[in-house]
């Protein structure tokens, strides 16, 4: 069949699926008339290619069957409750389903830390080869009473810092992972190291009281969320070079939906953290409150990430 | 249309999209390619980087790649046209070929070299002018044997042809020179400032200095403007004088 | 004149001759082109046209100029408020705030929004959908914005343009991470039926052999040439003809005064359009 034929016998029906395409059907009916348009159309375009049509009728046809395609498997819209369910049941279940990467984790993390601490704390020369002197003295000055010393309106601006500060570091530490899994382990053990050196300095200077008032009601969900991002970040590296089969390609597809969920999980952790620590960690409250507070704190993370999701298939 | 004879499929297209099938050429015939970067590219890293070291990193090496450049770019201007057309193309007869059009190349390359220093009697405004309607010279000079006189008509005329491709080239080109600069200045900082941890030894371009890993970026850029300018001329020969066709009705007589 | 003579001289088609291959020997695995090839459950192929490291690259830079604009214009207003000394210090977390939500999720929230596109993208007529054409999802979405973190080390996204020129379907490391890919979204015509002109006469249809059969390559590079025979000189289109003319009109038997006639009134008795009245 030659092209005129071929084009003007069927041009009504690619004219009104591309009008259904442009401006999409509101109600069912419009929704089965544009399914019955876009099945004539595959046909129409099976046809054209073992009828050897010419190139620009088969792209046109190629095109028009595509947008047809995308706009019948449309996205899913977001919903309120997903949102809720995602964080407080399916990503604790990630994470205890990552367990492993999860306990590298805090392994690089929470070892360095502790070699920070109790170097910085026995030896001052082992804290100068870390920190500079400006650093040392900035963080005695920062810690030398119980309250920080910040006007009212400079708690928003914290909490705007840590948000910018703290989750981009953790957002860095996931993507990172690209890199075969080492970005995030190096980010981990260089913040473990650096922040145990600034407990075991502060220790040594007396100063140890005033830091855990303050760090007491954010650092479990400031230091869980640096760990679980340092989790994704080497799970993504993982499933670039474990690819059980799959490309390389396929593999990094497969763990997006896990990933996606992890990171989720980092942003509510440490945004949680920025709020804290941003209103309530400098706040008035005697040490003792604060310790008591810290403790809730741990213990409500614990929970949510223990227990969140469990008893659902 | 079936012109089954060539690698890339013909059809008339914008720089951009030119672009995004030059990055799929280069990768699908990567391998002539690199070798050919490697030995034209590689012999001069090190005199290069030796230079940096005793100049300091003056801004004047940058002119070491603006030179070199066109020497770089015609091999692979001639390596390009003939690897549309077959799967090996073996290195050293194709050499052998660009050293034969040398003469041409050479007026060529001061036929531009003056125009760009006559526009600076319009202070240098004429000087993109200038340099995209004599880019395909060397094309011309290569692929269609032609001399210079009329090299430079012809190039007027593809260029004129086509003023939007020419000018988003222009500017393509010295995008692509200076994102393999930075991204080779990276690189190389990196790698020896943070990896191998032995600071700065050449300075860096933040502290003003030319640093061998920027040169090395600059030179290896040539033999992908060569690539993108080889099918930008292509696409403008496809869209003016419809080679593509030619392309296709050639084949066809030859069936018959 | 000038045709003729660089013509004879393309060493492009000169490369055929010399290595003594007849071109239908030549056969491409894959014709390169900046294209992917989708199969829907129904069967139906189509072919989306990807975009690269071109299109991309002036989608990113207009989406910086936007940002840069934003920024301009949130601090414009935090200045403002400042004046009001308590609220100084919630304009500054404010303005923070807005300062991480540009860096990390200003790609999430317009994709996601405006079914995968930003405004640079719209800008250029790119759009973010699956890998198999269906559309994006906000955790791709999601991921891969947040992987521009990655891809853009070292110097400007020196990982992800190594990435995109690695992948067959330009992907950056965010896109393999998301399943995603960046098509561009041209609306390609139904081109117009080709003119025959002039039409043929009565007396070439008399002429012309009862029946000429013509392959099917042939059709459809005649057709292109017919298409295209307006944008062509004189010179340039005989010239063209030039190269299957003698030959067709040898196989067929037909025969007129241009070799662009001798395919035109082929083309026009195969297909059945020489009997179209004037």
């Amino acid at each position: 069949m030659d092209r005129d034929t071929f084009v003007s016998t069927r041009r009504a029906r690619w004219d009104a699926l591309t009008k259904w395409v442009e401006r999409p059907p509101a109600d069912a009916a419009g929704w089965t008339e544009l399914a019955r348009l876009y099945r004539g159309v595959c046909t129409d375009l099976a046809s054209a290619r073992s009828m050897g049509q010419p190139d620009d009728v088969c792209s046109y046809l190629d095109e028009l069957a595509g947008r047809a395609h995308n706009l019948m498997y449309g996205a899913r819209r977001v919903s309120g409750l997903g949102i809720i369910s995602l964080i407080a049941s399916e990503f604790p279940r990630e994470l205890r389903k990552q367990w492993a990467f999860f306990l590298l984790a805090n392994v690089l993390f929470y070892g360095p830390f502790i070699v920070g601490a109790v170097g910085a704390y026995l030896d001052p020369g082992f804290a100068a080869s870390v920190m500079s002197e400006a650093g040392m003295a900035q963080l005695e000055d920062m810690y030398a009473s119980p309250n920080l010393a910040r006007g009212g309106g400079e708690d928003a601006t914290m909490a705007g810092f840590y948000v910018f500060n703290n989750i981009g570091i953790a957002f860095r530490c996931f993507v990172t992972g690209a890199l075969v899994g080492l970005g995030p382990m190096y980010v981990l053990v260089f913040n473990g190291v650096s922040i145990g050196t600034a407990f075991g300095h502060l220790g040594s200077a007396g100063l140890l009281p005033n830091l855990l008032a303050f760090t007491a009601g954010h650092s479990a969900w400031e230091l869980t969320g640096i760990v679980v991002s340092g989790t994704a970040g080497m799970r993504m590296g993982w499933s670039m070079v474990v690819t059980e089969g799959r490309t390389r390609a396929a593999s990094m597809r497969a763990a997006g939906p896990g990933l996606f969920r992890l990171v989720v999980g980092t942003f509510v952790l440490l945004a949680m953290a920025a709020l804290i620590e941003g209103f309530w960690s400098a706040g008035p409250m005697p040490p003792l409150g604060k310790y008591i507070f810290g403790l809730l704190q741990i213990g409500i993370v614990t929970a949510w990430l223990a227990f969140g999701g469990r008893g659902q298939s | 249309m079936n012109p089954n004879q060539c690698r890339v499929v013909l059809r008339p297209r914008g720089p951009l999209e030119v672009l995004d099938l030059a990055v799929r050429f280069s990768r699908e015939s990567w391998q002539p390619l690199f070798r050919l970067a490697a030995y034209m590219v590689l012999p001069f890293v090190i005199p290069l980087a030796v230079a940096a070291w005793f100049l300091e990193g003056h801004w004047v090496l940058l002119l070491a790649p603006l030179l070199l450049g066109p020497i770089i770019q015609a091999p692979f201007t001639l390596l390009g046209g003939r690897l549309l057309f077959a799967e090996a193309v073996p290195l050293w007869p194709m050499v052998k070929d660009t050293l034969r059009q040398a003469p041409v190349l050479l007026s060529g390359w001061l036929a531009t070299s003056v125009a760009l220093a006559l526009s600076g009697i319009t202070c240098f405004y004429g000087a993109p002018v200038a340099q995209m309607s004599l880019m395909y010279i060397t094309e011309t000079a290569l692929l269609e044997q032609a001399g210079v006189g009329r090299g430079v008509s012809r190039s007027l005329r593809l260029a004129g042809a086509a003023l939007g491709t020419a000018g988003v080239a222009a500017m393509a080109r010295w995008g692509l020179l200076s994102w393999f600069a930075l991204v080779g200045e990276a690189v190389g900082q990196s790698t020896v400032g943070f990896i191998l941890q032995l600071g700065e030894p050449f300075g860096s371009l933040f502290g003003g200095q030319v640093t061998p890993f920027l040169l090395t970026g600059m030179l290896l850029s040539q033999p992908a403007w060569a690539i993108y300018r080889l099918l930008l001329y292509v696409d403008v020969r496809t869209r003016t004088e419809g080679w593509d066709l030619q392309v296709g009705l050639r084949a066809a007589g030859l069936e018959q | 004149m000038e045709w003729r003579s660089f013509h004879k001289n393309d060493e492009l088609i000169g490369c055929l001759r010399a290595q003594h291959v007849r071109p239908h020997h030549i056969v491409w695995v894959q014709h390169l082109d900046t294209t992917a090839l989708v199969e829907t459950p129904e069967r139906v192929h189509f072919r989306y046209r990807l975009a690269g490291p071109g299109p991309r690259a002036v989608a990113w830079f207009i989406d910086v100029v936007i940002r840069v604009v934003l920024v301009g214009v949130v601090i414009a207003f935090v200045s403002l408020l400042s004046i009001i000394p308590t609220l100084a210090g919630a304009g500054m977390g404010l303005l923070l705030l807005w300062l991480f939500f540009l860096d990390w999720g200003y790609g999430a929230a317009f994709e996601i929004g405006l079914q995968g596109r930003t405004p640079g993208k719209m800008a250029m007529g790119l759009r973010v959908v699956r890998a198999d054409g269906s559309p994006g999802r906000v955790p791709d979405f999601v991921l891969r914005n947040m992987m521009r973190g990655v891809d853009f080390l070292p110097g400007i996204f020196g990982i992800g343009v190594a990435v995109m020129w690695w992948d067959p379907r330009m992907r950056r490391l965010g896109d393999l991470v998301g399943g995603t890919v960046v098509v561009r979204e041209d609306r390609s015509q139904v081109l117009g039926t080709v003119a025959i002109d002039p039409p043929v006469s009565e007396e070439e249809r008399r002429n012309m052999p009862g029946r000429v059969v013509l392959g099917r390559d042939e059709t459809a590079i005649i057709e292109t040439f017919l298409r295209r025979r307006r944008r062509l000189s004189d010179e340039r289109a005989e010239e063209l003809a030039l190269l299957l003319g003698p030959a067709l009109s040898e196989r067929t038997g037909v025969q007129a005064p241009s070799w662009e006639r001798v395919l035109t009134l082929a083309y026009a008795r195969a297909t059945g359009r020489d009997r179209e009245a004037d």
